[in-house]
C-alpha cells in the first residue's frame, strides 16, 4: 500500500479524537536541529468543520485486537487496514513540519498484537523523530493502557504531552461497552504519569540536564452522548480528574455514530456536538473563572440548558448578586459578568486604575455591552434607558449565543434536552427562576 | 495642540526616516498637517517639507522613547509603523508629543483618538502575524524552503523570528507580495530586501506528492457530522486562502488540471 492511501485511512481513523492543542510550553532547539514549540498554540489550518488543525493527527495502526463497541477500529469491524512504520511516519511529520503544515505529531495506535509491542512501534518512531531528525517540535502520545511501565516510561521521555483516555464516563458503561478494558487499566498508566512528573519535576530541580518527563503534561478525553450519564456526573468525574491526576487538559468529544449496536445511539443520531460545547463552556468556568461545578449544575438540574450557556444560566439564577459596579468590584466578581470574559476583566483593571469608566470607556477598550449591561453600573449608574427585568436579561442572553445559533438551528438532537427545557419560554423560564433551593449535595459516584 | 502648522511632512518612508521626521516635529515646534512618505504619493494641500533621513538624530528619539516612555509605548511605535493604518505617521507623532508630555502612562488614554487608533492598529498587525505563523505555506525548491505571503500589515519582521527558531539549520524565504520586501535566511545569515519581486517557481515531483499528501489530510480529517463553514471563516478568513496548499485555488487548480491533463489528454493521443 502506498503512503498516500495509508495516510488517508490512518488519519481518517484517528479523527474522531478530540484531544488536539498545541504546546502549552516553550521549547527551542537552540541552532541545532529543527524545531520549536512556543506557548500560545498555533493553528495551521481551520478544517471544514471549523477545528483548528495543529498537529498531524494518526494512528500508528488502525488494526486492533480488541473490539471496544463504540470505536471505528473495533476488531469486529469491517473497514481497510493500514500501519506506518515508524521511518514512514517520522519522515512524513518532518516533511510536513519543514513547510509548516503542522506544529507537531499526535500519535495514537490500535493495538496491534499486544500493548507491548504497540507501544515499541511508537516509542521507535518518536526515538527517529529526536536522535535521527532532531526535532524538537511538539509530540503528544497515547499511551497504551496495559503496556509494560518500563515501556511507558520510555515514552513519556520522548513525548512533550501525553494522555490516557478514560473512553466513557463511568465504570458500568466502560464494561458494558469494552469489555476488554477497566477502569482500572486506564487509570494506572495515568497515576504512574504524574508520579512521573512529579519527579522528574524535583530531579530537574537537583539535576538540570535531568532528561524532561512529559513536560507539556498529561490529559484525557471521555466520550459525551454514547451512554446515559449525565452532565452533572460529567463534570463531577472531570474536576476528580484535574484534581486526582492534575491534568492539564479534559476533552470531550461527542460520539459519532460508528455501528448499529443496540447499546448505542443509533447511526442516523446526529452528534451531540451543542452539549459538548456546553461542556468545554463549563469546564472553561471551572479552570479560569472561579466557579464550582455545583455551582452550574445539581442533582435537580443535572443538564445544561441548550439556550443559553452555563455563565450566563448562572447570571440568571442569582439576579440579586447583580448589578456590579465596574469600577469596584474584584477581579473575580467581574469574571462571573455574562459577556465579560478574562481579557476584557483585565482590560477593565488596567483601565479603571487612571480614571473611572463609564460605558463609553468601556466599548473603547473593546468590552462588549451587549450581554454585559444588564449585569453593571457604571458610576452607580445604569446605563441609560435601559430597563432590566429578568426577562429582558433572558431575552438578550438567549436570542444570542452563537453557538446555538450555528450548531442548535441544524435541529440538532434538542430532543435529548427536552425533558429538561421545551422552547417553550415560559417554561424555560420556570426553570431558570426557580430559586434556587438549599442544595443537597450528595456527593455524586465517580468511581473513584 | 497650539503649535499646529499648515505644513506637511515627507519623508523616505524608512523607520529612521521617520523617527527623523519626530525629531525635526519637536525642534521646530511644529505640528504637521501632514506626515507621509515619499512613495505614497500623497497629495497635500500644504507646503511640503522634506524630511532627510538621519541616523543619529533618529537613534536620539529611538532611545528616548524606549528609556523614557517604557516598553508598552516603544511597541506601539515600534508595531505602529510597521501597521497598514492610514496616515499612521502622525497619529504616531500627535501620540509622541503626548507621551513626552505625560509619560508612560500616556499609551493608556484609551479615550485620546490617536491612542485608540494606534493601539487598535498594532492589536490587528499582532493578530495578522499570530495568525500567518500558522497559515504560511513553504514549498521545498531545490532543499530551501519558499513561502510567499500578501498581509495587509508589514508582518515580515514581526514573524521573522519565530522561523528562525522553527528551522534553525534551512535556508528559507519568505516574500511579502503585498509590499514586495523579503526576508531571506541564508547560510545562517539574515537579509531583508525591499522592492524585491518574487514568483514561487514551478514544483518538482517531490513538492507537489508533500502538497497532494497534505491537501488528501485535509480534507480527510474533516468530521461531514460536523460541517460548519462559518466557524472555520471566522478563524481563518478568506483573504488567507489563497496562498495555502490545502485551500488556495491554485494550489487547487494546478492539480485538477493535472488530472484533467491525465485523463482526458492521453485518449486523444492515441
Ligand atoms: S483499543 Fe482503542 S483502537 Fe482498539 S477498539 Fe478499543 S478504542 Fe478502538
Amino acid at each position: 500500500m502506498n503512503l498516500y492511501d495509508k495516510l488517508t485511512i490512518l488519519s481518517d481513523a484517528a479523527k474522531y479524537d478530540a484531544a488536539c492543542t498545541s504546546s502549552g510550553m516553550t521549547a527551542s532547539s537552540k541552532g541545532t536541529g529543527i524545531g520549536s514549540s512556543i506557548d500560545c498554540g498555533i493553528c495551521h489550518t481551520f478544517s471544514a468543520d471549523g477545528r483548528c488543525v495543529s498537529l498531524l493527527k494518526v494512528l500508528m495502526t488502525n488494526s486492533c485486537i480488541y473490539d471496544c463497541k463504540y470505536c471505528v477500529n473495533r476488531r469486529s469491524n469491517d473497514v481497510k487496514r493500514a500501519a506506518f512504520t515508524p521511518e514512514e511516519l517520522a519522515e512524513l511529520t518532518i516533511e510536513f513540519y519543514r513547510r509548516n503544515y503542522i506544529e507537531g505529531l499526535f500519535l495514537s495506535s490500535g493495538i496491534l498484537r499486544d500493548p507491548d509491542y504497540t507501544c515499541e512501534r511508537m516509542i521507535e518512531t518518536l526515538r527517529i523523530l529526536r536522535y535521527r531528525y532532531r526535532f524538537y517540535g511538539y509530540i503528544h502520545a497515547k499511551a497504551i493502557p496495559g503496556a509494560d511501565r518500563v515501556l511507558i516510561q520510555k515514552l513519556g521521555i520522548l513525548a512533550d504531552r501525553m494522555s490516557v483516555n478514560i473512553e466513557l464516563p463511568s465504570e458500568q458503561s466502560l464494561s458494558l461497552l469494552a469489555p476488554d478494558k477497566t477502569r482500572t487499566a486506564v487509570l494506572a498508566p495515568m497515576a504512574q504519569i504524574q508520579r512521573g512528573i512529579k519527579e522528574n519535576r524535583s530531579d530537574l530541580v537537583r539535576y538540570r540536564h535531568a532528561p524532561r518527563f512529559v513536560p507539556a503534561g498529561q490529559s484525557t478525553q471521555m466520550i459525551i452522548g454514547a451512554t446515559p450519564e449525565t452532565d452533572y456526573q460529567i463534570l463531577n468525574l472531570s474536576s476528580a480528574l484535574y484534581q486526582k491526576y492534575k491534568l492539564k487538559r479534559v476533552f470531550f468529544s461527542a460520539y459519532m455514530p460508528v455501528s448499529d449496536n443496540p447499546l448505542l445511539p443509533a447511526p442516523n443520531v446526529k452528534p451531540p456536538l451543542l452539549r459538548e460545547h456546553r461542556l468545554y463552556q463549563a469546564d472553561w468556568l471551572l479552570r479560569y473563572y472561579h466557579f464550582e461545578a455545583k455551582e452550574l449544575l445539581d442533582e435537580e438540574n443535572p443538564f445544561f440548558n441548550p439556550y443559553i450557556d452555563p455563565k450566563c444560566t448562572w447570571a440568571l439564577r442569582h439576579m440579586d448578586f447583580f448589578p456590579v459596579e465596574v469600577n469596584e468590584v474584584p477581579y473575580e466578581t467581574l469574571l462571573r459578568v455574562p459577556g465579560i470574559g478574562v481579557r476584557s476583566a483585565k482590560r477593565i483593571l488596567s483601565a479603571r486604575k487612571l480614571h473611572s469608566l463609564d460605558y463609553d470607556t468601556l466599548k473603547k477598550i473593546g468590552v462588549v455591552l451587549k450581554r454585559a449591561q444588564f449585569f453593571i453600573t457604571c458610576k452607580g449608574k445604569l446605563r441609560e434607558g435601559l430597563i432590566v427585568t429578568p426577562l429582558a436579561a433572558f431575552r438578550a442572553l438567549s436570542g444570542d449565543d452563537p453557538a446555538f445559533r450555528t450548531m442548535g438551528t441544524k435541529g440538532e438532537q434538542l430532543s435529548l434536552f427536552d425533558a429538561m427545557a421545551s422552547s417553550n419560554e415560559s417554561e424555560m423560564k420556570l426553570c431558570l427562576f426557580k430559586p434556587t433551593s438549599p442544595t443537597v449535595t450528595t456527593e455524586p459516584t465517580t468511581g473513584f | 495642540m497650539s503649535f499646529q502648522t499648515n505644513l506637511s511632512y515627507c519623508y523616505d518612508g524608512t523607520y529612521y526616516g521617520f523617527l527623523s521626521g519626530v525629531f525635526e516635529s519637536f525642534r521646530a515646534k511644529e505640528l504637521p498637517t501632514d506626515f507621509f512618505s515619499e512613495d505614497s504619493r500623497q497629495f497635500s494641500l500644504y507646503p511640503v517639507k522634506w524630511i532627510q533621513t538621519d541616523r543619529k538624530k533618529a537613534n536620539r528619539v529611538d532611545v528616548a522613547v524606549r528609556t523614557k516612555l517604557g516598553n508598552y509605548c516603544y511597541e506601539l511605535i515600534r508595531l505602529g509603523f510597521l501597521s497598514c493604518l492610514v496616515n499612521k505617521e502622525r497619529s504616531m507623532l500627535c501620540f509622541l508629543h503626548r507621551a513626552f508630555r505625560d509619560g508612560p502612562k500616556a499609551a493608556n488614554q484609551i479615550a485620546d483618538d490617536h491612542v485608540y487608533r494606534l493601539t487598535k492598529a498594532v492589536r490587528h498587525l499582532s493578530n495578522e502575524a499570530h495568525l500567518l505563523k500558522g497559515f504560511i505555506r513553504f514549498s521545498d525548491i531545490d532543499g530551501s524552503l519558499c513561502a510567499v505571503i500578501t498581509p495587509k500589515n508589514h508582518v515580515l519582521p514581526v514573524i521573522a523570528n519565530h522561523f528562525l527558531d522553527r528551522y534553525p539549520n534551512e535556508n528559507f524565504l519568505i516574500y511579502d507580495q503585498t509590499h514586495r520586501e523579503a526576508f531571506i535566511y541564508e547560510n545562517r545569515t539574515i537579509s531583508f530586501l525591499k522592492n524585491a519581486a518574487y514568483m514561487l517557481p514551478q514544483s518538482d515531483e517531490t513538492e507537489a506528492f508533500y502538497r497532494k499528501l497534505w491537501q488528501n489530510y485535509y480534507d480527510t480529517i474533516a468530521i461531514e457530522g460536523r460541517y460548519n463553514p462559518r466557524c472555520r471563516m471566522t478563524h481563518m478568513p478568506k483573504r488567507y486562502w489563497e496562498n495555502m496548499t490545502e485551500l488556495g485555488e491554485g494550489f487547487r487548480k494546478k492539480e485538477q488540471q493535472k488530472l484533467k491533463g491525465d485523463g482526458v489528454f492521453p485518449a486523444l493521443a492515441e
